[in-house]
Protein backbone atom coordinates (compact mmCIF):
# COMPACT_ATOMS: atom_id res chain seq x y z
CA UNK A 1 0.00 0.00 0.00
CA UNK A 2 2.36 2.69 1.21
CA UNK A 3 5.07 1.66 -1.19
CA UNK A 4 8.08 3.75 -2.08
CA UNK A 5 11.05 2.66 -4.14
CA UNK A 6 14.09 4.82 -4.81
CA UNK A 7 16.44 4.51 -7.77
CA UNK A 8 19.64 6.57 -7.92
CA UNK A 9 21.66 7.43 -10.99
CA UNK A 10 24.93 9.34 -11.26
CA UNK A 11 25.29 11.49 -14.38
CA UNK A 12 28.63 13.26 -14.40
CA UNK A 13 28.81 14.98 -11.01
CA UNK A 14 25.03 15.13 -10.69
CA UNK A 15 23.22 12.60 -8.51
CA UNK A 16 19.67 11.85 -9.66
CA UNK A 17 17.39 10.43 -6.97
CA UNK A 18 14.13 9.04 -8.34
CA UNK A 19 11.56 8.00 -5.75
CA UNK A 20 8.50 6.19 -7.09
CA UNK A 21 5.18 5.59 -5.38
CA UNK A 22 3.81 7.37 -2.33
CA UNK A 23 5.83 9.73 -0.17
CA UNK A 24 3.69 9.86 2.96
CA UNK A 25 4.10 9.67 6.72
CA UNK A 26 4.80 5.93 6.43
CA UNK A 27 7.49 6.15 3.73
CA UNK A 28 9.08 9.60 4.15
CA UNK A 29 11.69 8.19 6.53
CA UNK A 30 13.01 5.94 3.74
CA UNK A 31 13.47 8.95 1.47
CA UNK A 32 15.03 10.97 4.30
CA UNK A 33 17.60 8.27 5.05
CA UNK A 34 18.44 7.92 1.37
CA UNK A 35 18.78 11.58 0.41
CA UNK A 36 20.35 12.88 3.61
CA UNK A 37 22.73 9.93 3.52
CA UNK A 38 23.83 10.85 0.00
CA UNK A 39 24.23 14.51 0.97
CA UNK A 40 26.24 13.45 4.00
CA UNK A 41 28.49 11.40 1.72
CA UNK A 42 29.36 14.50 -0.25
CA UNK A 43 26.77 14.56 -3.03
CA UNK A 44 25.58 18.16 -3.08
CA UNK A 45 24.52 18.52 -6.69
CA UNK A 46 21.27 16.58 -6.63
CA UNK A 47 18.24 16.23 -8.90
CA UNK A 48 15.12 14.70 -7.37
CA UNK A 49 13.06 13.24 -10.22
CA UNK A 50 9.46 12.99 -8.98
CA UNK A 51 7.96 11.57 -12.17
CA UNK A 52 7.04 8.30 -10.44
CA UNK A 53 5.55 9.97 -7.37
CA UNK A 54 1.76 10.10 -7.39
CA UNK A 55 1.25 11.25 -3.81
CA UNK A 56 3.18 13.43 -1.39
CA UNK A 57 2.15 14.76 2.00
CA UNK A 58 3.84 17.19 4.37
CA UNK A 59 6.01 14.34 5.68
CA UNK A 60 7.62 14.08 2.24
CA UNK A 61 7.79 17.85 1.74
CA UNK A 62 9.68 18.08 5.02
CA UNK A 63 12.38 15.72 3.69
CA UNK A 64 12.78 17.76 0.49
CA UNK A 65 13.03 20.96 2.52
CA UNK A 66 15.64 19.44 4.86
CA UNK A 67 17.61 18.18 1.86
CA UNK A 68 17.42 21.59 0.18
CA UNK A 69 18.71 23.36 3.29
CA UNK A 70 21.54 20.86 3.73
CA UNK A 71 22.60 21.00 0.07
CA UNK A 72 22.62 24.78 0.09
CA UNK A 73 24.60 24.92 3.33
CA UNK A 74 27.24 22.79 1.63
CA UNK A 75 27.37 24.95 -1.46
CA UNK A 76 25.20 22.73 -3.64
CA UNK A 77 21.57 22.62 -4.67
CA UNK A 78 18.58 20.33 -4.99
CA UNK A 79 16.70 20.59 -8.29
CA UNK A 80 13.34 19.00 -8.94
CA UNK A 81 11.79 17.58 -12.09
CA UNK A 82 8.94 15.42 -13.37
CA UNK A 83 6.22 16.79 -11.07
CA UNK A 84 2.74 15.52 -11.97
CA UNK A 85 0.06 18.26 -11.98
CA UNK A 86 -1.39 17.25 -8.61
CA UNK A 87 2.09 17.10 -7.07
CA UNK A 88 2.98 20.44 -8.64
CA UNK A 89 -0.09 21.97 -6.97
CA UNK A 90 1.01 20.68 -3.56
CA UNK A 91 4.50 22.17 -4.10
CA UNK A 92 2.96 25.46 -5.23
CA UNK A 93 0.71 25.70 -2.16
CA UNK A 94 3.70 24.92 0.03
CA UNK A 95 5.72 27.76 -1.47
CA UNK A 96 8.36 25.28 -2.67
CA UNK A 97 8.38 26.53 -6.26
CA UNK A 98 10.25 29.60 -5.02
CA UNK A 99 12.69 27.50 -2.97
CA UNK A 100 13.67 25.01 -5.66
CA UNK A 101 14.50 25.16 -9.33
CA UNK A 102 11.89 22.98 -11.05
CA UNK A 103 12.40 21.54 -14.54
CA UNK A 104 9.89 19.61 -16.66
CA UNK A 105 12.04 16.51 -17.09
CA UNK A 106 15.22 14.80 -16.00
CA UNK A 107 17.41 15.79 -18.95
CA UNK A 108 16.65 19.50 -18.45
CA UNK A 109 17.27 19.21 -14.74
CA UNK A 110 20.60 17.46 -15.30
CA UNK A 111 21.57 20.09 -17.88
CA UNK A 112 20.78 22.86 -15.38
CA UNK A 113 22.68 21.06 -12.62
CA UNK A 114 25.71 20.52 -14.88
CA UNK A 115 25.90 24.13 -16.08
CA UNK B 1 -30.69 10.87 -4.06
CA UNK B 2 -33.23 12.67 -6.29
CA UNK B 3 -32.28 16.23 -7.09
CA UNK B 4 -33.70 18.77 -4.73
CA UNK B 5 -34.96 16.35 -2.13
CA UNK B 6 -34.00 16.78 1.47
CA UNK B 7 -32.99 13.74 3.42
CA UNK B 8 -32.19 13.74 7.09
CA UNK B 9 -29.63 11.32 8.39
CA UNK B 10 -32.44 9.41 10.17
CA UNK B 11 -33.79 8.28 6.82
CA UNK B 12 -30.56 6.72 5.73
CA UNK B 13 -30.63 2.96 5.80
CA UNK B 14 -27.34 1.31 6.57
CA UNK B 15 -27.09 -1.62 4.18
CA UNK B 16 -23.78 -3.01 5.18
CA UNK B 17 -21.33 -2.42 7.98
CA UNK B 18 -19.41 -5.47 8.99
CA UNK B 19 -16.76 -5.50 11.68
CA UNK B 20 -13.82 -3.27 10.83
CA UNK B 21 -14.94 -2.77 7.23
CA UNK B 22 -13.91 0.78 6.33
CA UNK B 23 -16.89 1.53 4.12
CA UNK B 24 -20.57 1.33 4.73
CA UNK B 25 -23.18 1.44 2.04
CA UNK B 26 -26.30 3.46 2.60
CA UNK B 27 -29.51 3.59 0.62
CA UNK B 28 -31.37 6.85 0.26
CA UNK B 29 -34.39 6.67 -2.03
CA UNK B 30 -33.25 4.65 -5.02
CA UNK B 31 -29.57 5.51 -4.70
CA UNK B 32 -26.96 3.56 -2.84
CA UNK B 33 -23.89 5.47 -1.77
CA UNK B 34 -20.71 4.58 0.03
CA UNK B 35 -19.40 6.32 3.12
CA UNK B 36 -16.09 6.01 4.92
CA UNK B 37 -16.63 4.88 8.50
CA UNK B 38 -13.29 3.92 9.99
CA UNK B 39 -11.94 3.72 13.50
CA UNK B 40 -8.17 3.84 13.92
CA UNK B 41 -6.08 3.66 17.02
CA UNK B 42 -3.24 6.14 17.24
CA UNK B 43 -0.77 3.29 17.07
CA UNK B 44 -2.19 1.97 13.78
CA UNK B 45 -0.40 2.53 10.56
CA UNK B 46 -2.40 4.48 8.03
CA UNK B 47 -2.65 1.76 5.39
CA UNK B 48 -6.23 0.93 6.34
CA UNK B 49 -7.19 4.57 5.96
CA UNK B 50 -5.58 4.77 2.52
CA UNK B 51 -7.45 1.60 1.50
CA UNK B 52 -10.74 3.02 2.77
CA UNK B 53 -10.26 6.30 0.90
CA UNK B 54 -9.41 4.49 -2.33
CA UNK B 55 -12.41 2.15 -1.94
CA UNK B 56 -14.63 5.17 -1.28
CA UNK B 57 -13.26 6.90 -4.39
CA UNK B 58 -13.96 3.79 -6.49
CA UNK B 59 -17.47 3.31 -5.09
CA UNK B 60 -18.40 6.95 -5.63
CA UNK B 61 -16.59 7.28 -8.98
CA UNK B 62 -14.52 10.19 -7.73
CA UNK B 63 -11.79 11.79 -9.87
CA UNK B 64 -8.25 10.76 -8.86
CA UNK B 65 -7.43 14.32 -7.88
CA UNK B 66 -10.30 14.43 -5.41
CA UNK B 67 -9.21 11.10 -3.92
CA UNK B 68 -5.67 12.43 -3.55
CA UNK B 69 -6.84 15.63 -1.88
CA UNK B 70 -9.08 13.70 0.50
CA UNK B 71 -6.20 11.36 1.31
CA UNK B 72 -3.82 14.26 1.92
CA UNK B 73 -6.19 16.11 4.22
CA UNK B 74 -7.02 13.01 6.24
CA UNK B 75 -3.34 12.04 6.51
CA UNK B 76 -2.35 15.48 7.76
CA UNK B 77 -5.13 15.67 10.33
CA UNK B 78 -4.71 12.10 11.59
CA UNK B 79 -0.91 12.33 11.86
CA UNK B 80 -1.40 15.58 13.79
CA UNK B 81 -3.64 13.76 16.25
CA UNK B 82 -1.11 10.94 16.55
CA UNK B 83 1.83 13.33 17.03
CA UNK B 84 0.25 16.00 19.21
CA UNK B 85 -3.10 14.89 20.59
CA UNK B 86 -2.21 11.38 21.66
CA UNK B 87 1.19 11.43 23.30
CA UNK B 88 0.75 7.96 24.81
CA UNK B 89 -0.67 6.54 21.56
CA UNK B 90 -3.95 5.55 23.18
CA UNK B 91 -6.35 7.80 21.30
CA UNK B 92 -9.13 6.36 19.19
CA UNK B 93 -9.59 8.23 15.94
CA UNK B 94 -12.81 8.05 13.94
CA UNK B 95 -12.57 9.00 10.28
CA UNK B 96 -15.76 9.54 8.29
CA UNK B 97 -16.50 10.89 4.84
CA UNK B 98 -19.58 11.07 2.69
CA UNK B 99 -20.61 12.68 -0.54
CA UNK B 100 -23.03 15.58 -0.38
CA UNK B 101 -23.84 16.81 -3.88
CA UNK B 102 -20.65 18.22 -5.37
CA UNK B 103 -18.79 18.08 -2.08
CA UNK B 104 -17.14 15.45 0.05
CA UNK B 105 -17.68 16.13 3.74
CA UNK B 106 -15.06 14.72 6.07
CA UNK B 107 -14.72 14.46 9.82
CA UNK B 108 -11.91 13.37 12.12
CA UNK B 109 -12.98 12.79 15.72
CA UNK B 110 -10.59 11.68 18.45
CA UNK B 111 -10.56 11.22 22.19
CA UNK B 112 -7.00 12.46 22.66
CA UNK B 113 -5.96 15.49 24.69
CA UNK B 114 -7.63 18.76 23.68
CA UNK B 115 -5.76 19.99 20.62
CA UNK B 116 -6.80 22.52 18.02
CA UNK B 117 -4.49 22.09 15.02
CA UNK B 118 -5.92 25.25 13.45
CA UNK B 119 -4.47 27.35 16.26
CA UNK B 120 -1.08 26.96 14.60
CA UNK B 121 -0.13 29.67 12.14
CA UNK B 122 0.80 28.70 8.61
CA UNK B 123 4.50 28.92 7.80
CA UNK B 124 5.74 31.93 5.86
CA UNK B 125 5.67 30.43 2.37
CA UNK B 126 7.61 33.42 1.03
CA UNK B 127 10.65 32.80 3.25
CA UNK B 128 14.01 31.90 1.71
CA UNK B 129 15.39 28.36 1.85
CA UNK B 130 17.71 29.24 4.76
CA UNK B 131 14.94 30.91 6.76
CA UNK B 132 12.08 28.63 5.91
CA UNK B 133 10.78 26.82 9.01
CA UNK B 134 10.47 23.04 8.79
CA UNK B 135 7.08 22.42 10.41
CA UNK B 136 3.51 23.57 10.01
CA UNK B 137 3.10 22.57 6.38
CA UNK B 138 0.48 19.89 7.02
CA UNK B 139 -2.04 22.28 8.55
CA UNK B 140 -1.24 24.82 5.84
CA UNK B 141 -2.09 22.23 3.16
CA UNK B 142 -5.32 21.31 4.94
CA UNK B 143 -6.33 24.98 5.25
CA UNK B 144 -5.60 25.70 1.61
CA UNK B 145 -7.12 22.58 0.06
CA UNK B 146 -10.34 22.36 2.10
CA UNK B 147 -13.35 24.53 2.73
CA UNK B 148 -15.63 24.98 5.73
CA UNK B 149 -12.77 23.81 7.95
CA UNK B 150 -13.46 24.08 11.64
CA UNK B 151 -12.40 22.59 14.95
CA UNK B 152 -14.63 21.96 17.93
CA UNK B 153 -14.09 20.39 21.31
CA UNK B 154 -17.19 18.25 21.89
CA UNK B 155 -17.22 16.74 25.37
CA UNK B 156 -14.06 14.64 25.53
CA UNK B 157 -13.54 14.65 21.77
CA UNK B 158 -11.64 16.82 19.32
CA UNK B 159 -13.69 17.16 16.15
CA UNK B 160 -12.33 18.58 12.92
CA UNK B 161 -14.74 18.99 10.02
CA UNK B 162 -14.04 20.00 6.45
CA UNK B 163 -15.37 19.75 2.93
CA UNK B 164 -13.66 19.49 -0.44
CA UNK B 165 -15.04 20.12 -3.90
CA UNK B 166 -15.11 17.23 -6.37
CA UNK B 167 -12.51 18.22 -8.94
CA UNK B 168 -11.42 16.62 -12.17
CA UNK B 169 -7.68 16.63 -12.83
Amino acid sequence: MSDLTIVDEKVGDVLVVAPAGRVDSATAKTLETDILGKLGAGETNVVIDLEGVDYISSAGLRVILLAGKKAKAEGGAIRLCGLQPTILEVFEISGFLRLFEVKPDRSEAIAAASA
Amino acid sequence: MPMGSTVTRDEVIVLQKVGRAPLRYVGVGNRVSAEIDLTLSAADDLDRMVEAIEAFGDAEGLPLKTVMTLNLIFEEIVTNVINHGSKDGSATIEVTALRSGDLIEGTVRDDGTPFDPLARQSPDTTASLEEREIGGLGVHLVRTMSQDLHYMREGRHNVLRFAIGIEEG
